[in-house]
């Protein structure tokens, strides 16, 4: 079918060069709270971006029907907003010739998925959390996603991504904790050891102890540590931010600015799980070291900005029309202990279970704050001892990163904007609470 | 349209289902953004599909699909169907949904002029203009202005014999202006920020909002906060702008208010609540001049409608009524879970694809008696903001923290210097408890938001808060670093 609807495209169209953008995404979640099934949905949707290109100039243009009097009539406005628009001698042509699709290696298990199985996963957890005299919500999901690329110079590329997601609150009258599983193959998933884990850490709510705001070595687990690291991707690396100065590498970059621990590396070309070999402009993907031992020395880059810039062209360009270009699949480096044995050598630590509604004061600086949740406890000589009520934290990423005393060994598949990010526990030291809340 | 709509209702029942409904919706949507003199995006879509809701053996199922062809009927009823049984098998409570009656009905929101019959050129001609007015000011680096166009037709019908057709014409736009030096980067936005103003209006919105008068003023202002300071940290009187208090009621009103929140069912992902059952009909939320009231009927508002995606017809009521808690958002289905024999006609789709979950309608402060220079002249050590920049609060809605675009000091009953990054943070109950003084009429002005995040799969709502700008007594302001 998106074979016919670009020929129909290219054959109306009078621009010099053509692309589609096509986007299926096909998502299931079953929703559950208070122990049982309370939302349970599936969708599947479809849209397409039209993009011309003519005499160094661009517009596009974006339906989601597909019927021939919809076609024609975008294709039509939209070669006339193009004689509208200014041109720009950096736009680069379009891809050409080449026919590319990545193959969708999953797993049996995540094949199997549909509604029963999700229910029955579900269950499981609940099942464990009522024994327990606790009370479960959270989500299954699964989502299937394609984006096919075409233009009219003989360009082909087909992108497929898949992920499957459990999460699991439990509470009772200590409070409320939470894990969860992400990943692309099912094999390691077990919603009972889930479940199992937050009874765990629901008995350690059970002692609290009130503390003030102020500065404090923490241990972040992965998924709080993923909340900081998301604001450093969006906000950090991209070379059209570089070229617009709202970033800090504009004064930092190729200096050491973060602890020399700390080293992430942009991986889209993975050996597990979906991988992006190509861009969305048609442009070979790599591995980048964005942070290096600390040395922040590459930005991601796309056609247009890497001309601007002089830099080269690392193939992170995620939208063709607003020219955006972020880290695909960050990974940062594991380090050398487990998540429990720098819990074991720490002392008046506090450990983070999550970090909750974070916003960004001051882009320059990464200024950022949030809240703390589901689960903050005191460690005390290798021990968690109490829960402590939640935190409000006012404080620069720079200065957070530049503060690493120790990453784990283990590392964790983390939600990312496309795909996952692999993140480790991070502790760092003197990380700054400005208020606390009730609970 | 009905046509399909009575398929999906007969085969549903047909495979067992107790319950169904179908939102079938066909919506235009135009976007124009511009950029530092360019159109970097624009979108012009026109989509359409549906989606079907089942209870079966008291298990919830929901299907949708992207386009209307009738053979694909069938599959869609089948799926929402099977996942319904699926649903039944982890279900301890009954599902009881509270009585409404049946209704067969047109409504449709007031416009004027139908923004989709405006030539493009007008629109993208507008947004330019806008644009190089801003970046005549030397330290403004980034113009960017948008204008955004919805028109909708909503079929709902249900298998209790409720058929409902709703029309709704969206329009707004915006601009911000980013100013950038060495050590900061600082933005001002007109009308409002993420967009501009938006409304249940047609083209006239845009003509009314007097974008190109007021950029010079917002241009200025952002490269002026290129030279402000940030207010030293302490507790003073805070005097909150209209934009800013929309949003503070949103955060810490609006969303505490869902029911589905409060019982629990948002436990895992946005959060839950601090005004628990308990507190129903039976708390100090505010001040006695504290008066908060939901309305789906209020004229323009992005919450307002017909029927709700429940099928049930349009209110207006109070959440807190001279300071005390009054109501909860509700929906059919939890209603009767807290005593409620009717809900309050506020659960809500963003898309055919979307399943109703609780959502706020439009939610408003009340205006006082106060002018606002009065307010002005009666704060000795105070600070004003307006314009939203940052937001973050707890799970619970207790906890928030924000950072508005722009402030000023208030020095002896007198405006002072600019302030930058103005930030204030609290705890609800008690922020809201020291509210003392509230603007007259005269300054109640709606906002719209169209960005409000919830549920999953996730969903954006659009809703509209009115406020005056109001004063709160003692709160911590500027931002504490230890």
């Amino acid at each position: 079918m998106i074979e016919k609807i670009a020929e129909k495209v290219f054959k109306i169209s009078k621009a010099q060069q053509t692309e589609i953008m096509f986007y299926h995404n096909v998502e299931a979640l079953t929703r559950f709270g208070q122990n049982q099934i309370t939302q349970h949905v599936e969708s599947d949707n479809q849209s397409m971006t039209i993009r011309m290109l003519d005499n160094k100039r661009t517009a596009s243009i974006s339906v989601s029907n597909f019927s021939d009097s919809v076609i024609e009539k975008a294709v039509e406005q939209l070669y006339n907003i193009l004689k509208m628009q200014i041109p720009d001698e950096r736009l680069s042509d379009l891809p050409e010739n080449l026919k590319y699709i990545s193959e969708a290696k999953k797993s049996e298990s995540f094949a199997r998925l549909d509604e029963s199985t999700r229910a029955e996963y579900v269950k499981e957890s609940i099942d464990y959390l009522i024994k327990e005299s606790s009370i479960g919500a959270g989500i299954c999901s699964q989502t299937n996603s394609t984006i096919t690329h075409i233009t009219n110079k003989n360009y082909f590329h087909t992108y497929h991504d898949w992920k499957f997601s459990f999460s699991l609150s439990a509470k009772n009258n200590y409070g409320i904790t939470r894990e969860e599983f992400n990943g692309t193959t099912l094999e390691k998933f077990n919603p009972e050891e889930l479940a199992e884990k937050c009874i765990y850490s629901l008995k350690l709510l059970k002692d609290k102890k009130k503390i003030d705001a102020g500065k404090y070595d923490v241990i972040l687990t992965p998924a709080a540590f993923a909340e900081l690291l998301l604001y450093l991707f969006y906000f950090s690396f991209s070379a059209k931010a570089y070229h617009e100065k709202r970033t800090f590498m504009v004064n930092k970059k190729g200096q050491q600015i973060f602890s020399p621990l700390l080293t992430i590396i942009d991986r889209p070309r993975t050996d597990e799980g979906p991988a992006l070999f190509y861009d969305f402009e048609g442009s070979p993907t790599t591995n980048t070291v964005l942070v290096d031992k600390g040395v922040c020395n590459n930005l991601v880059s796309n056609k247009y900005y890497s001309k601007i810039l002089n830099i080269p062209n690392t193939g992170n360009c995620l939208s063709p029309t607003t020219l955006d270009c972020y880290p695909l699949r960050p990974e940062v480096l594991p380090g050398k202990k487990s998540l429990k044995t720098m819990i074991e050598e720490s002392d008046n630590v506090l450990l983070i279970n999550r970090l909750h509604y974070l916003n960004i004061i001051d882009p320059l600086t990464l200024m950022v704050t949030g809240m703390t949740r589901d689960g903050v406890f005191t460690i005390e000589k290798g021990k968690i001892t109490k829960s402590t009520n939640n935190l409000r934290f006012t404080e620069s990423i720079l200065t957070a990163l530049s503060n690493i005393e120790e990453l784990s060994s283990d590392t964790y598949e983390c939600e990312y904007f496309l795909g996952f990010m692999n993140v480790p526990a991070v502790k760092i030291k003197n990380f700054n609470f400005s208020s606390v809340t009730d609970f | 349209m009905f046509e399909i709509c009575d398929k999906v209702l007969n085969y549903a029942q047909l495979l067992g289902a107790s319950y169904a409904d179908i939102r079938l919706i066909i919506r235009e949507t135009e976007f124009l953004y511009t950029k530092n003199g360019k159109l970097e995006d624009y979108i012009l879509n026109k989509e359409e599909g549906y989606g079907v809701r089942v209870i079966v053996d008291n298990g919830w199922g929901f299907a949708s699909i992207s386009n209307l062809n009738k053979e694909n009927i069938e599959k869609v009823v089948q799926k929402a169907i099977s996942i319904a049984k699926a649903s039944s098998k982890v279900r301890r409570e009954p599902i009881i949904l509270a009585k409404e009656p049946a209704y067969q009905d047109r409504w449709t929101s007031t416009y004027l002029i139908d923004p989709f019959t405006v030539p493009f050129e007008t629109k993208l001609n507008t947004l330019l203009e806008i644009d190089e007015i801003l970046r005549k000011e030397p330290a403004i680096k980034i113009a960017e202005a948008e204008m955004r166009f919805r028109k909708e037709h909503k079929y709902f019908a249900n298998t209790e014999g409720s058929k409902i057709l709703q029309t709704t014409v969206v329009s707004g736009g915006g601009y911000e202006a980013t100013a950038i030096d060495e050590n900061d980067v600082q933005k001002r936005t007109f009308p409002m920020a993420f967009g501009g103003q938006f409304m249940q209006m047609g083209w006239e919105l845009i003509e009314g909002l007097k974008l190109k008068e007021n950029a010079p003023r917002i241009a200025s202002e952002a490269a002026a906060l290129l030279k402000a300071k940030e207010i030293e940290p302490a507790k003073r009187d805070l005097i909150i702008g209209s934009e800013q208090l929309a949003l503070q009621i949103h955060e810490s009103c609006g969303h505490p208010s869902e029911l589905d929140r409060v019982l629990g069912y948002e436990e895992n992902y946005a959060g839950s609540s601090f005004i628990t059952v308990d507190k129903y009909k039976n708390m100090h939320y505010g001040s006695h001049i504290v008066n908060l009231v939901a309305d789906s009927t209020l004229p323009n508002g992005l919450g307002t409608f017909g029927y709700d995606d429940d099928g049930v017809k349009a209110q207006r009521f109070f959440i807190v009524k001279n300071g005390l808690y009054q109501n909860y958002f509700t929906n059919r289905e939890f209603a009767p879970i807290i005593g409620d024999e009717r809900s309050h006609g506020c659960n809500r789709a963003d898309h055919f694809s979307s399943i109703p979950i609780i959502r706020m309608i439009n939610l408003s402060l009340l205006p006082g008696d106060s002018e606002f220079d009065d307010i002005i002249a009666a704060t000795e050590d105070g600070l004003f903001v307006d314009g939203v920049k940052t937001w973050s609060i707890d799970q619970m809605r207790l906890n928030f923290q924000f950072t508005c675009e722009i402030g000023y000091r208030i020095k002896n009953g007198k405006i002072a210097e600019m302030v930058k990054n103005p930030t204030y943070q609290g705890i609800t109950p008690t922020f809201w408890q020291s509210c003392d003084m509230i603007a007259n009429e005269k300054y109640w002005k709606p906002c719209g938001v169209i960005n409000c995040g919830k549920g999953q799969p996730g969903q954006v709502m659009m809703m509209t808060h009115g406020a005056a700008p109001a004063r709160f007594k003692n709160v911590m302001t500027g931002i504490v670093k230890n």
